[in-house]
């Protein structure tokens, strides 16, 4: 790993309370009174955590393209089988 | 290709003192071996004999379809034979057939690498696929799956013999040897290429593994959770597929397509691959349209994952998802029309040679060619109601399985066999067995186009006698193919210790992997390689050579 | 040929080759990993779709509050494992062995946890595949069992890479003790710490789903 002048013990450590903050938060609005909204918030705190983690503890801040690429490959995979099946789901018994 | 080894082809042949051969005797020295060529042999060993029980699964199945009535086996026993010559066939011959041995013995040395990037997970993956197979066949013996290579549920879960689930088993098992290996291709075509080796001076065989190993990754670990769910449900009777308790079968529908639609590729992409090759060298021309050829088989590694719905048409899935799935299945075959264009432009004007491994390059084209435009008529919704549960299915599955893979997998072992052994295959055999695959082939499928169209369905042992003509065609085709598939099995066994000490390059051919000494020594190069020049380039080569006469 | 060192395999010229290839193997074989839990979770949300009102009933009796504790834990075994990391490769050995016996300690806590709310599970009879273990009484408790089952697939199968992870460190805690080859012990904490955090990752999505999405 190399070294930037930026001290990596108060990066990391930044990045971890900031963390554990925003993921109170998306407890704490899983219980608010905001109907469905409630959701789309924890969903997208969820994705942003899940970037966190790759991009400082998995270090792909520092990373060539290449890994960043092969990271995004699952999720992408993931997508395609999520939206074709989805499909059908959603328009199985609408005709 | 490589501007400094360049071996004297004029030379009497003979073999190099030490070799990966015979750097060692033991048996210990092959089980343990991270040699990325001995465990192409060790591969070879083990994919030979599970195709043989599975085509003894076939020959039994078309001696019983001989005569409509079901005279040789029970309706019990046809069906556990046809699930396991399909399980074998597709998980334990074709999926690793070109990957794990021609794959792994040819990809470092095609790059200029001295072996894989990780040669002990190479090696554990052969010991994985050993204990899937030794899974599958025990499951063999507790009694035979029955359910059909695609594990359907709740069929499989719930109605059929034990065996079945051993049998998933195995398939789960195997599936991590496959991931092991696709991670070896990837990270070694990476990390490992000869300087000067850039990626568009890749031989196209290292693109196909480099396209079919990503199909191996992003695929096989949804058909190992799949599996594992059928697994969990059979022996904790949860509910994941069952319908009666609020599961649904369609789900395992779409998990399992999601696999084993790309899977077909996976099977047909390393053929491509083998096929790109064959035909560039024995018509000493340069591949026509390289870039396009590498990115129609990229395309293929995505578009592939789109289209598994066109497998369930039938099964209850909506008619709109239905649409898109025929859309995108058109839309798939177009990189394959590709491909064949460009084989056959490539030996357009070409100096054609029809070696043994050429005759099994153009019948590739001619087989794969039928295999393919069957599957758009099946990608049709309308056509594939009718057509879905007869004969048609299965004779557009093996016009592309056998007729494309197979094929290729033949022509592979012959064009390589010199530089894998170091001797030559009789060529007169070699031609023989070609002609009577290609023959017996046509003669065994061709009749279940036309019994489909007539509308037989499958997985029967019984039909009505108004089929009987054309079953005894297909069966009477399955004895010439059977004899065209023994045939290299006996002589090449016999060109081991009797056939011709191959040349380092008896074909004539470019590419690193004949640069160096038939059989390579263990770290394939005897000096560092350095790569000069675009691939296939046979004009500069009969320049260096003098122009080829044909093989020595 | 020139003497390679001895830290380099036979067929890696470079040190440097030699890291990367560890490296993009590691994050290959995690793409499979994120595949094989994410059939999963389609399989969970597919099911979803043709039950919302029964799961989200259902997803009532998993206790958010223990695993809400439970998942800044995990948080903080990644954070501290990414600080080992730091450590190994600053050579600082006492450093180093803290940080992972740390992570270790927290990894199991997780664990030992998990394993206190499948008992809680097992006593409110939420547990189907155990005679005995299943009295749930909300609606459509025979579909309910659905719910129940996909919640400890993914619960277990999190579980059980936790457990290999665990191992791994412990593993890595010894070779850290012994410090005979701290660059080598540098390589290996990075190919275990693309583990570990992986872990966090497929629990952030777990928890988020299945515990507070219903709430």
């Amino acid at each position: 790993m190399k070294l930037k002048i930026k001290n990596p013990w108060l990066q990391l450590t930044a990045v971890w309370l900031a963390m554990l903050c925003l993921f109170t938060i998306s407890v704490g609005l899983a219980f608010a009174p905001i109907g469905v909204w409630h959701s789309v918030i924890n969903l997208i705190i969820a994705g942003i955590l899940v970037m966190s983690i790759m991009t400082f503890f998995m270090h792909l801040k520092d990373s060539e393209g290449l890994l960043r690429l092969t990271a995004g490959t699952g999720f992408f995979w993931l997508i395609i089988l999520f939206t074709l099946s989805l499909a059908d789901y959603f328009s199985r018994y609408s005709f | 290709m490589s501007a400094v080894t360049v071996p004297d082809v004029k030379r009497p042949p003979h073999f190099p003192e030490e070799h990966y051969l015979n750097n060692s005797f033991s048996l210990k020295s092959w089980l343990t071996t991270t040699d990325h060529k001995r465990i192409a042999w060790l591969f070879f060993v083990a994919l030979t004999f599970m195709f043989f029980i599975g085509g003894a699964a076939a020959t039994v199945m078309r001696l019983e379809l001989l005569t409509p009535a079901g005279d040789l086996v029970s309706d019990g026993s046809y069906a556990r034979l046809f699930s396991t010559h399909g399980i074998i066939m597709v998980w334990f011959f074709l999926i690793p057939s070109i990957p794990n041995t021609f794959g792994n013995f040819l990809l470092p040395m095609m790059i200029g690498a001295k072996d894989m990037a990780f040669p002990r997970i190479n090696l554990l993956s052969w010991y994985v696929y050993m204990l899937g197979a030794g899974v599958l066949i025990g499951a063999l013996f507790a009694g035979s799956p029955d359910a059909g290579w695609t594990f359907y549920t709740p069929l499989s879960t719930q109605y059929t013999d034990p065996a079945t689930i051993i049998a998933a088993v195995g398939v789960f098992i195997v599936g991590f040897s496959t991931i092991m290996t696709a991670i070896n291709f990837i990270v070694t075509t990476h990390r490992l290429r000869a300087p000067g080796m850039t990626w568009f001076r890749l031989p196209l065989f290292v693109w196909s593994m480099y396209a079919v190993a990503i199909l191996m990754l992003l695929a096989t670990p949804v058909l190992a959770i799949t599996l594992l769910m059928v697994t969990v449900q059979h022996w904790l009777g949860i509910a994941i597929f069952n319908p009666a308790m609020g599961g649904d079968p369609l789900l395992f529908q779409h998990m399992f397509w999601f696999y084993s639609h790309p899977a077909v590729y996976i099977m047909l992409i390393p053929a491509m691959g083998v096929v790109s090759e064959l035909i560039t060298t024995f018509s000493r021309k340069q591949v026509f349209g390289y870039e396009i050829m590498v990115f129609s088989m990229l395309m293929i590694s995505l578009a592939s994952f789109f289209v598994w719905g066109h497998h369930m048409f039938v099964a209850g899935e909506s008619v709109y998802s239905a649409l898109i799935f025929s859309v995108m299945t058109f839309i798939v075959s177009v990189p394959s029309a590709i491909k064949i264009f460009n084989w056959t432009t490539t030996m357009y004007k070409g100096k054609i040679s029809f070696d043994a491994p050429m005759l099994y390059g153009v019948s590739f084209i001619g087989l794969f060619l039928v295999g393919g435009l069957t599957g758009l008529i099946l990608a049709m919704t309308g056509l594939d109601m009718n057509l879905h549960g007869t004969y048609f299915v299965i004779a557009h599955f093996h016009y592309i399985m056998v007729g494309g893979a197979v094929t290729a997998y033949m022509g592979a072992l012959h064009y390589w066999w010199p530089k894998i052994t170091g001797r030559m295959y009789p060529e007169m055999w070699g031609r023989a067995a070609a002609i009577a695959i290609f023959v017996g082939f046509n003669a065994t499928f061709g009749p279940q186009y036309l019994l489909g169209v007539a509308g037989m369905p499958r997985r029967y042992h019984t039909y009505p006698p108004v089929y009987q003509v054309l079953n005894e065609a297909s069966t009477a085709g399955a004895v010439v193919l059977a004899v065209g598939y023994a045939l290299p099995f006996c002589y090449l066994i016999w060109s081991l210790r009797y056939g011709k000490i191959a040349p380092p390059n008896p074909w004539g051919a470019t590419g690193l992997e004949w640069k160096t000494a038939s059989p390579p020594p263990p770290h394939n190069f005897e000096e560092p390689v350095m790569v000069t020049d675009k691939p296939y380039d046979y004009i500069k080569y009969d320049a260096e050579h003098g122009e080829w006469q044909g093989r020595p | 040929m020139n003497a390679k060192s001895d830290q380099i395999k036979e067929q890696f010229e470079t040190l440097e080759q030699q890291k990367s290839a560890d490296r993009l193997g590691m994050w290959i074989f995690l793409a499979t990993e994120t595949m094989l839990f994410g059939g999963l979770f389609f399989a969970y949300t597919a099911s979803h779709t043709l039950h919302p009102h029964v799961f989200s009933e259902a997803s009532h009796e998993l206790e958010w509050n223990l695993e809400f504790g439970n998942t800044a834990v995990l948080l903080t075994s990644g954070f501290t494992m990414a600080l080992a990391e730091i450590a190994v490769s600053l050579k600082r050995r006492g450093l180093t062995t803290l940080l992972l016996l740390t992570t270790i300690f927290l990894g199991i806590w997780f664990l030992v946890v998990k394993g206190v709310e499948y008992v809680d599970d097992f006593q409110n009879g939420i547990v189907p595949f155990i005679a005995g273990g299943y009295f749930y009484t909300g609606p459509s408790p025979e579909i309910a069992k659905l719910f129940f089952n996909f919640y400890f697939a993914l619960t277990g199968l999190h579980a059980f890479h936790m457990s290999i992870g665990v191992l791994l460190l412990f593993i890595m805690t010894t070779l850290a003790w012994r410090w005979r080859d701290p660059d080598k012990l540098t390589r290996q904490m990075t190919i275990v710490g693309l583990y570990w955090a992986f872990i966090d990752v497929a629990w952030m999505v777990i928890y988020t789903t299945l515990y507070l999405l219903q709430q």
